[in-house]
């Protein structure tokens, strides 16, 4: 880093970003499974929410079956007679926007709450504070599970539980990291300015803080993800006739035994792509992004 | 010390009458127990007499009210499912639980740590990747998924290890342990792996950083002039300077794990007290629910403390009571 | 992937089955049930099915659901309202002491007393005015009404022990310290959320169980059940998943026990209200004029549904398809109701007869934790009835939350699944379920669609009242043809089966009522 650079800051993380192979394979793997989820319900050939369009008759059918209108079910179908291919693609969108919702939001509420208390300081600071205890006083899949038993089921219910089981950790962090960054020279500076407080924590504390908070968002989305999947194995989440990827998993669970395999294994294995392509970006990025790391 | 204790106890005090506020007025909110008990023989009379015997034709306030006199006494009410102290129905599953979590941690640690060492100082070597790069897979595995799995090859296809269960058990000082037998090690080998592949990612991950980061500083660079050898340079000086982290996290993740406890439970019939929190859930059996939660806060702070008390011990600089 | 671990795991298994497979004297269960050891406490069947085990009853109910003799040997009606029984002399209890006419009233007038009870037995002895000794083996019941129940209702009842139980709390029985009966095994051990384990009671009465020790493996999950059962684990496999057994049958070393059971499954649908709470039209807007008040709506919403498909495609061909309320073949079936067959054409007609041609909205509401496939029977029948235009939602919840809301009528289409064994008749079902609700004469408790018929409700009290049982059915087959063929007030699904996975090595056949007996399993050759 010593050799004075023309780059912009934005370039050198993509020059640095692409000096692991791996970490390009994981950031191509993550556009497909983004293209996927987003453009792929265009594409199948059935919408496996409409239950109009499915028939038991066609229930539990091995990988190449033909369905009576002569289509082919690639993956098989699931035990509503579901094709397991556009299943998975309509599941992987509302995976992914479960996930990318409740794990975004989480560190926005967080973060907002954790950088205004450590600005604002005093009184509110330790109220605020207290409440973030609170929520830290019980692990985040407690909360989430307790939330959804009460709340019933539904997309919106998963990311409020998701949002309010997550929250209060970001809030924690961002705090500890704002306070460090409010006895900066540059916070002096701003202050000296006589600039509002708003301006301050926004044009200036805030962009400071981003880098890591990206990948800490990004790796939250993925978090988030196996979270929704582990609660709708235990029967709380998403409605059924609208299955998620853990929804998937868990209704094919049961037949994980019996040789119908493909009806949680390919679920599972989208699944994963899914959630480890998100980790080995997010995992890359910060590498890149901490100046510890450089040599 | 005390101090500390003392207001780290006022802390949890406060959370713990909060929340179950929270949960007492939740469950209320979504139904009563009876319903799903009473068989359906029974008469609108006899549901109303059951209705009222437990106290739950009272507004919500009036139960509340109940509830707090009796904690004041140290009760937390009587299960109504089960008809028993749901305290004791709590402490009677916590060992079991405990032992899973702290046998999915201890795996974690062996596994993790050297793992972690390996990774850090051959960042650039196939292997150093390759354990990165896994250790991201052992994070993004789904657990119930994984845990079938393993009971298809290893039980199943190998016959190696039990499918499920505790296996046979040894009581020492009143509490029933699994790890000190054979039949139960072999009972607690897999769901304890399955629990443990989270952590240990983690550990894999925070080991090896840690090893990166210290490695260039200047006292590493120290040791090494003054000629010591290449072992003691990693166990003494590298792993101590590593540890704290690892213990914070190992702290924060003790609940989590514990937590995440229920999955793991339910898939090995693991007889803790998670699986005693969804039955429960799902039969709105309340002063279990609030029970287990009050004991989960409980283990989180002793935990916390223990923590905190090691912290001191590997970071002398570190005095408890200015946290 | 896992195809291939499956066929390799084939001769594993074999062998494992060989090695690890337990003694012959010991047998050992997964249940997805946790028991409760008071005999008096929880009344729901699961427990009825683990009491009969340690307890006696003055009179049991055997595997096909009829009256047999347990505690008392001989039984006579001295008038409508009284009756005298005869016990058994010399049987002991598990502690040793003598079993007589004091334990059989302690035990009764304890069933209604046990405190925190949220589903108390005293629906069986509740009809009793008073229950006296004459002498130290006879005893003398008055009902309070004629009531020619009783003698099914006593069979809810265990007795206990007098002299062990007096004082004694459930958590007492919990820890075995009283858990003494008559039955034919005794309590070994308890542990909450693990196991149950029974040895043979060596002075039984009666017949002595193969088995000389029990186990009860409690494994709440499907899939853990199963791969206990494939590990060599457990020997039987209670709850098994209809998804399964296809894989055991293919199996070398296991088999599938089934039967037909009493439990006839059934859609409630809300007659009552002019504004059902799940009903709109097609953009999502609720409507006044309910289409479900419309008897044409509701035949043919039974007529959409495909009944052979959800047996052979959801149930795996382990159901039976229903037109009525009872299974066939049972006391009070009646033959002529016709079979529903289905007839997508002839149910479009009909709702655009009723002015609904091109359909309405509807949500279907189902338990996730209560029948065999539960879930995705409401699934299937949703499928269906979109196929003639009504776009059905469907929405499942824990047992807890929706027997609850079934019960204050907040569904329109909504599932139950009733066991009619204790009657061993349409009774029970018909009068708790669509007798016109009286909560003071204790009709219509679970009246969950507001069905309301006087000439039905007359037909039913009739039934009750009767004593002799050709007139009582021929009152319950009127009671019956009136709902189902004339008013459509209920759409009969099937009735499920009882399914087991077994070990070759263990015969077991299973009960009408689905409660598990380890006294029915024994090993084979």
């Amino acid at each position: 880093m010593s050799i004075p650079s023309v780059q912009t800051p934005f370039k050198r993380f993509i020059s640095e970003y692409v000096e692991r192979k791996t970490a390009v394979f994981a950031f191509l793997l993550l556009v497909f499974v983004l293209l996927t989820a987003f453009l792929g319900p265009f594409l199948t050939m059935q919408n496996p929410y409409d239950l109009a369009q499915i028939t038991i008759m066609e229930s539990g059918l091995a990988p190449g079956s033909e369905s009576i209108d002569g289509n082919t079910f690639w993956l098989g179908t699931d035990d509503q007679g579901r094709d397991l291919v556009s299943a998975i693609v309509f599941g992987l969108r509302i995976s992914i926007m479960v996930g990318i919702i409740s794990g975004v939001l989480a560190v926005v509420i967080g973060t907002s709450v954790g950088i205004v208390s450590a600005y604002v300081g005093g009184r509110i600071d330790n109220l605020i504070m207290r409440v973030v205890d609170l929520f830290l006083g019980f692990p985040s899949f407690l909360i989430a599970l307790i939330c959804l038993a009460v709340l019933g089921r539904g997309a919106d219910k998963v990311v409020l539980a998701l949002v309010l089981s997550q929250w209060a950790n970001f809030a924690r962090i961002v705090r500890g990291v704002a306070i460090a960054e409010r006895e900066k020279e540059y916070m002096d500076a701003a202050r000296g300015l006589a600039l509002p407080k708003s301006r301050i924590i926004f044009r200036h504390l805030l962009p400071n803080c981003l880098a890591p908070l990206i990948v800490v968002a990004t790796m939250n989305v993925a978090f988030s993800i196996t979270l929704e999947a582990s609660l709708s194995f235990l029967g709380v989440g998403l409605p059924i006739t609208q299955p998620s990827l853990g929804l998937l998993i868990a209704n094919g669970y049961e037949y994980i035994l019996t040789g119908k395999y493909w009806l949680s294994f390919y679920p599972g294995l989208s699944l994963l792509i899914t959630v480890a392509s998100i980790n080995l970006v997010a995992d890359r990025m910060r590498d890149v992004l901490n100046p510890r790391m450089k040599k | 010390m005390t101090l500390f204790l003392i207001r780290r106890l006022q802390q949890s005090i406060v959370v713990l009458l909060v929340m179950s506020f929270v949960v007492f007025a939740g469950v209320f909110a979504i139904g009563n127990p009876i319903d799903s008990l009473i068989s359906p023989e029974a008469t609108e009379q006899e549901r109303e007499k059951a209705i009222s015997q437990l106290g739950l034709d009272q507004p919500l306030y009036a139960q509340y009210f109940v509830f707090l006199k009796n904690v004041s006494r140290g009760e937390l009410g009587t299960s109504f499912v089960h008809n028993r102290p749901a305290i004791k129905l709590i402490l009677e599953r916590l060992p079991a639980t405990l032992e899973l979590t702290v046998a999915a941690l201890v795996f974690a640690i062996i596994v993790g740590i050297p793992l972690g060492l390996l990774a850090g100082l051959n960042t650039e070597s196939l292997i150093g990747r390759g354990i990165l790069s896994s250790s991201i897979l052992f994070f993004s595995l789904p657990t119930f998924w994984v845990g079938l799995m393993m009971i298809l090859l290893f039980s199943i296809n190998l016959g190696w290890l039990p499918t499920t269960g505790r296996g046979e058990t040894v009581e020492i000082w009143g509490i029933h342990a699994s790890f000190l037998t054979l039949d139960g090690l072999r009972h607690l080998a897999m769901p304890a792996v399955n629990l443990g592949l989270y952590p240990l990612a983690l550990i894999i991950r925070l080991t090896a950083s840690g090893t990166q980061e210290t490695i260039p500083l200047e006292y590493m660079k120290l040791a090494k002039a003054k000629g010591l050898r290449r072992r003691r340079i990693i166990f003494i000086h590298l792993l101590k300077n590593i540890m704290i982290p690892i213990v914070t996290v190992i702290g924060l993740q003790f609940s989590v794990i514990l937590a995440f406890a229920v999955v793991t439970e339910s898939i090995f019939a693991w007889p803790g007290m998670g699986r005693l929190i969804i039955d429960s859930i799902n039969l709105l059996d309340r002063p279990v629910i609030v029970a287990y939660l009050l004991v989960t806060v409980v283990v989180f702070l002793i935990v916390n403390i223990l923590v905190d008390i090691l912290y001191s011990i590997l970071d002398p600089r570190v005095r408890l009571g200015g946290m | 992937m896992i195809k291939k671990i499956l066929t390799r795991a084939l001769p594993v298994c074999m062998v494992l089955m060989g090695a690890g497979a337990a003694a012959a004297d010991e047998l050992t269960v997964a249940t997805p049930n946790d028991p409760s050891i008071d005999p008096h406490y929880l009344y729901v069947s699961t427990n009825a099915a683990y009491g009969r085990h340690v307890f006696g009853k003055l009179l049991d109910r055997d595997g096909d659901a009829r009256v047999k003799a347990d505690l008392a040997v001989s039984w006579k009606n001295i008038d409508e309202f009284t009756w005298e029984f005869n016990l058994r002399e010399g049987v002991t209890f598990h502690d040793g002491s003598t079993f007589d006419a004091e334990d059989v009233i302690f035990s009764f007038n304890r069933v209604p007393n046990v405190p925190n009870n949220p589903a108390s037995y005293e629906s069986n002895t509740n009809m009793i005015e008073t229950i006296t000794a004459t002498g130290p083996y006879t005893l003398v019941i008055k009902t309070k009404n004629p009531y020619p129940l009783l003698l099914r209702r006593i069979s809810g009842v265990s007795i206990v022990s007098a002299e062990a139980v007096e004082g004694g709390t459930t958590a007492d029985f919990t820890s075995g310290q009283i858990a003494v009966g008559t039955g034919p095994y005794k309590f070994s051990a308890f542990v909450p959320g693990d196991r149950y384990e029974l040895v043979r009671n060596e002075d039984y009465w009666g017949e002595q169980p193969a088995y000389d020790k029990v186990i009860f493996r409690i494994m709440p999950d499907p899939a853990s059940r199963m791969a206990a059962l494939l590990g060599g684990d457990v020997d039987i496999v209670e709850g098994f998943s209809p998804s399964s057994v296809e894989t055991l049958e293919a199996r070398e070393g296991f088999y599938v026990a089934q039967r037909a059971s009493a439990r006839t499954l059934w859609l409630y649908v809300d007659i009552q209200n002019d504004q059902s709470p799940f009903v709109t039209d097609l953009d999502g807007n609720p409507m006044d004029n309910s289409p479900l008040k419309d008897a044409r709506v509701r035949e043919a919403m039974s007529i959409a549904i495909d009944r052979d498909a959800i047996v052979t495609h959801v149930m795996g061909g382990l159901a039976e398809s229903a037109n009525q309320l009872v299974p066939a073949g049972w006391f009070s079936h009646n033959p002529d109701i016709d079979s529903i067959s289905i007839d997508v054409k002839r149910a479009k007609s009909l709702l655009a007869e009723a002015g609904y041609a091109d359909g309405f909205g509807l949500t279907v509401h189902a338990p996730n934790d209560r029948y065999v496939n539960d879930e995705k029977i409401a699934q299937a029948v949703a499928q269906m009835l979109a196929r003639i235009g009504i776009i059905t939602q469907v929405e499942t919840m824990p047992k807890s939350v929706y027997f609850g809301r079934l019960n204050r009528q907040e569904f329109s289409l909504s599932m139950i699944g009733w066991d009619n064994s204790l009657t061993g008749s349409s009774l029970m079902s018909l009068s708790a379920a669509f007798h016109t609700r009286e909560k003071d004469r204790g009709y219509g408790g679970w009246n969950a669609g507001g069905y309301s018929n006087a000439d039905f409700d007359a037909a039913v009290e009739a039934a009750e009242k009767e004593f002799d049982t050709v007139k009582q059915e021929k009152y319950l087959n009127e009671a019956m043809r009136i709902l189902i063929q004339q008013d459509r007030g209920a759409i009969p699904l099937h009735s499920q089966f009882t399914i087991l996975g077994v070990r070759d090595g263990v015969r077991y056949e299973p009960r009408v009522d689905e409660h598990f007996s380890a006294m029915l399993a024994q090993p084979s050759e």
